[in-house]
């Protein structure tokens, strides 16, 4: 019957023993269903009692050029692969591309996050700082490549969840090893393996084709539920994405925390701004800044709002802006259109909104005393006011107010130019 | 049969260079010792350490295998007592070194000094002023080479007592002695490197100081243990004993404690370079400048770079004259991170190449070769009598 079968089949199987092939017919003989349809070569399977008689007679059926399908062992037989002449696995290559790339991502993407899509000052440190992604990169990639390589490891063997494996020859867990042979050709027998093997004393050889068309019907000769055991772990795979799914989904108020696993750190015990406090010598919890000390950005004025001041200012203080910084300047139109315009008008002839209803104009600032002035006197008066001008230290920042008088010389020079020569 | 692999381990030639090297490397830190003491006594701490550690590691390396009950490393268990056994003589050039460094190296001895780094802004620290005292620092150093030596001792008598009688309890009793000395070597391997090393700048202070040295210890110990074992086995005396499998396994070991290395030296760069106050960029402040840069990123290829990607691929592990090369590499890294631990706390200025480095890296070669030449001769080279020698011989990875 098998010589009539292997008629129609033909030679069909390549001699090498990439994984897919491997893993086909090891699906046919755990479970005894799938394997290439229809035709095949002859498989036998030899059952041995020691580990040293199987590494035996696979090296014996290599020379013999006999083709060693597969090889089935308790535990893991060092030398085997050898014995049987398989090549070195290629996963070592996909677990190094993995490492690569698990790295290469966790680079960019450090670099993506901290330094340009938002960057936060951390201790003054740059923001692109390699020194501090390293670890980030380091465990990226040992994460990438070792998850990776499990899961590529999983799908070329063929182990998904879901599938049922059954065991044809249940001893191979406890205490026998089994090789699987696949040879086209009529004296590929039984007898023919016996003798081949018979240094190393075979428990059993067994042609696969007559036990696995049986074994496919009742699989693993499981009764009850242990049939289903590969359904039932899918069921129950599904089931847990489900109600970590809905329990993420139903969550009753999404802008609250979820439950709080080790919540050490994020609740703190703070003190209250006014309540007592045992740290400080004082027993208050709110602190006075210590004498002397400056807020950031912010530069004291030794000056105070009196007209000596402001001339002495005026020799003391200079503007920190070139008379050429054109954003300084468009800026300083800003200003000037914000603060100014309603008391000096557009123009800064002193004909604003508010003297046209009434109020005391303020003199003209294109000519008269505010030509000589310096601009340190005017910086004075802006942050201290002058007459009826108020102080606008408030509303208007330092750099604004260095801007404003950098608008105010270009009307100026704007005013002195002859009108001729304007365009 | 088996006694012809007893005398003659080294060809006569080797000796004779050995004793060259060491020669060269007396004479010249003695004629240095006359002239610039400050450029010859860091040299002779680190011939000293250097040459203790790499008898440290080999015990380490037996107490680890024994205490897990490992059996592949059996075939290599002689070299490794041998290099156990230099730690009596070696210990002796740490003592000299630790003698000298008391009156040239180290700052908190002198007067001038005295108390540096014991008292922050009128609060003393008075366990630091007693710890850094010259006669409990020198109590100290002696009760560890002492304990190392001893452990050596107790090891290299079980495995020769074996080798007479074959009984079993030797194994047994070498297993417990080895749990023990894992807990005594790492605190005291963890004081030594504090007390002779990081106390050069005794204001700054790394807890992972420690575990920094013995990581490179034990990259220097593998990278000698594969040249000795390679240039008997090329001499024909560990033939079918160690095998391509054994040096496999010496090859991933070295690879991973090479990567060990660097990732401790990293933890220790990344925490002081992130936090960045001045008690501990210290360290590294004249490492990074001064023409020393240069030679702390060379450490960082020679011990990380080099054995990393030329021992990634698995052919190069098993190709024992390509591992020889490596861990050439290595021990030459080994060297000069130590010298990059000691020579920039005594000459923040800049490195000063001389004779006295010649002679330090030259001299640690030669010393420890003729001290351990003289141990390879004590015993046989394969230990017949290991209950795990077969199962050693047919290792397979």
């Amino acid at each position: 019957m098998i010589g009539t079968e292997e008629k129609k089949a033909g030679h069909s199987s390549p001699a090498g023993l990439d994984g897919q092939e491997t893993g086909r017919v090891r699906r046919s003989m755990w479970s005894g269903q799938g394997g290439r349809k229809g035709a095949m070569n002859t498989r036998i399977v030899a059952l041995f009692a020691r580990e040293e008689d199987l590494l035996g007679a696979a090296r014996t059926a290599r020379r013999s050029g006999l083709k060693t399908v597969d090889a089935y062992t308790p535990y893991p037989v060092h030398g085997l692969e050898d014995a049987m002449g398989l090549r070195r696995s290629r996963l070592t290559w996909v677990c190094f591309a993995l490492g690569l790339a698990g790295a290469g991502f966790m680079c960019w993407f450090q670099f993506w996050t901290s330094a340009i899509d938002w960057p936060v000052n951390i201790g003054g440190k740059p923001w692109n700082s390699l020194p501090a992604f390293v670890p980030v990169i380091f465990e990226g990639m040992v994460l990438t490549a070792g998850v990776g390589t499990t899961v590529v490891f999983l799908l070329i063997s063929r182990l998904l969840p879901g599938l049922s494996p059954s065991l044809s020859i249940p001893e191979v867990t406890n205490d026998r090893f089994a090789l699987l042979l696949e040879e086209a050709g009529g004296n590929f027998t039984v007898e023919a393996l016996s003798k081949l093997f018979s240094q190393q004393h075979p428990v059993e050889i067994i042609n696969a084709e007559t036990f696995l068309p049986a074994a496919s019907k009742s699989p693993d000769g499981k009764t009850g539920l242990g049939r289903y055991q590969g359904r039932i772990n899918l069921v129950l795979f599904v089931l847990l994405l489900m109600v970590s799914g809905l329990t993420w989904a139903l969550r009753s108020d999404r802008k609250q925390p979820n439950w709080e696993f080790l919540p050490d750190m994020m609740a703190s015990v703070p003190s209250n701004a006014y309540a007592k406090n045992k740290v400080f010598a004082d027993g208050k919890t709110l602190q006075a800044p210590v004498p002397g000390s400056i807020a950031r950005g912010d530069m004291p004025l030794h000056f105070k709002a009196t007209k000596e001041d402001a001339v002495r200012a005026g020799l003391e203080l200079n503007s920190p802006l070139a008379p050429d910084n054109a954003k300084a300047l468009e800026r300083g139109s800003v200003v000037f259109m914000n603060f100014c315009t309603a008391c000096h008008g557009g123009d800064g002839k002193g004909m604003g909104p508010v003297p046209k209803r009434g109020f005391p104009p303020p003199p003209s600032l294109l000519n008269g005393n505010s030509l000589s002035m310096k601009d340190g006197q005017l910086f004075h008066i802006l942050t201290f006011g002058q007459g009826n001008m108020p102080g606008h230290a408030r509303q208007i920042s330092p750099e604004d107010r260095w801007n404003v008088i950098l608008y105010v010389r270009s009307l100026q020079a704007e005013a002195a130019t002859p009108s001729g020569e304007k365009k | 049969m088996m006694s012809g692999y007893v005398p003659g381990l080294a060809r006569r030639n080797t000796i004779r260079f050995f004793y060259i090297l060491a020669g060269i490397g007396v004479v010249l830190p003695i004629l240095g010792l006359l002239v610039t003491p400050r450029q010859v006594v860091p040299n002779l701490l680190l011939m000293g350490f250097l040459i203790v550690s790499m008898g440290l590691s080999a015990l380490f390396f037996l107490a680890c295998h024994a205490a897990a009950g490992a059996s592949w490393h059996v075939s290599l268990q002689r070299v490794a007592e041998a290099m156990a056994d230099t730690l009596k003589a070696a210990a002796a050039v740490m003592a000299l070194a630790l003698v000298l460094g008391l009156f040239f190296l180290y700052p908190w001895v002198h007067p001038a000094h005295a108390g540096e780094g014991t008292h922050v802004e009128g609060a003393t620290f008075w366990f630091k002023n007693l710890w850094l005292s010259p006669g409990f620092f020198v109590g100290r150093a002696v009760v560890f080479l002492l304990a190392w030596i001893y452990f050596a001792r107790l090891m290299l008598n079980h495995s020769r007592a074996q080798e007479r009688d074959g009984a079993l309890s030797h194994t047994h009793a070498t297993k417990k002695l080895s749990v023990l000395f894992l807990v005594v070597f790492a605190v005291t391997y963890c004081l030594a490197s504090t007390d002779w090393i990081m106390s050069l700048t005794p204001h700054w202070f790394s807890t992972i100081f420690g575990i920094y040295t013995f990581s490179g210890m034990y990259c220097g110990g593998l990278a000698v243990l594969i040249l000795v074992a390679a240039g008997l086995h090329k001499n024909g005396l560990l033939r079918g004993v160690v095998t391509t499998e054994h040096f496999h396994g010496l090859g991933k070991l070295l690879f991973g404690f090479s990567i060990f290395w660097m990732y401790i030296w990293f933890s220790q760069y990344m925490l002081i370079w992130y936090t960045n106050i001045p008690e501990e960029t210290a360290y590294f402040v004249p490492r990074l400048s001064n023409n020393w840069a240069p030679l702390l990123i060379f450490n960082l290829v020679l011990n990380f770079g080099v054995p990393f990607l030329a021992l990634l691929p698995r052919g190069a592990k098993r190709d024992v004259s390509f591992l020889v090369k490596i861990a050439c590499v290595v021990l030459l890294g080994r060297w000069l991170d130590l010298y990059l631990m000691i020579m920039p706390s005594i000459r923040p200025e800049g490195p000063n190449f001389g004779l006295c480095e010649i002679g330090s890296l030259i001299g640690s070669i030669g010393l420890f070769g003729l001290f351990l030449q003289h141990s390879l001769k004590k015993s046989t080279i394969i230990p017949f009598n290991s209950p795990f020698l077969e199962e050693s011989i047919h290792h397979h990875q």
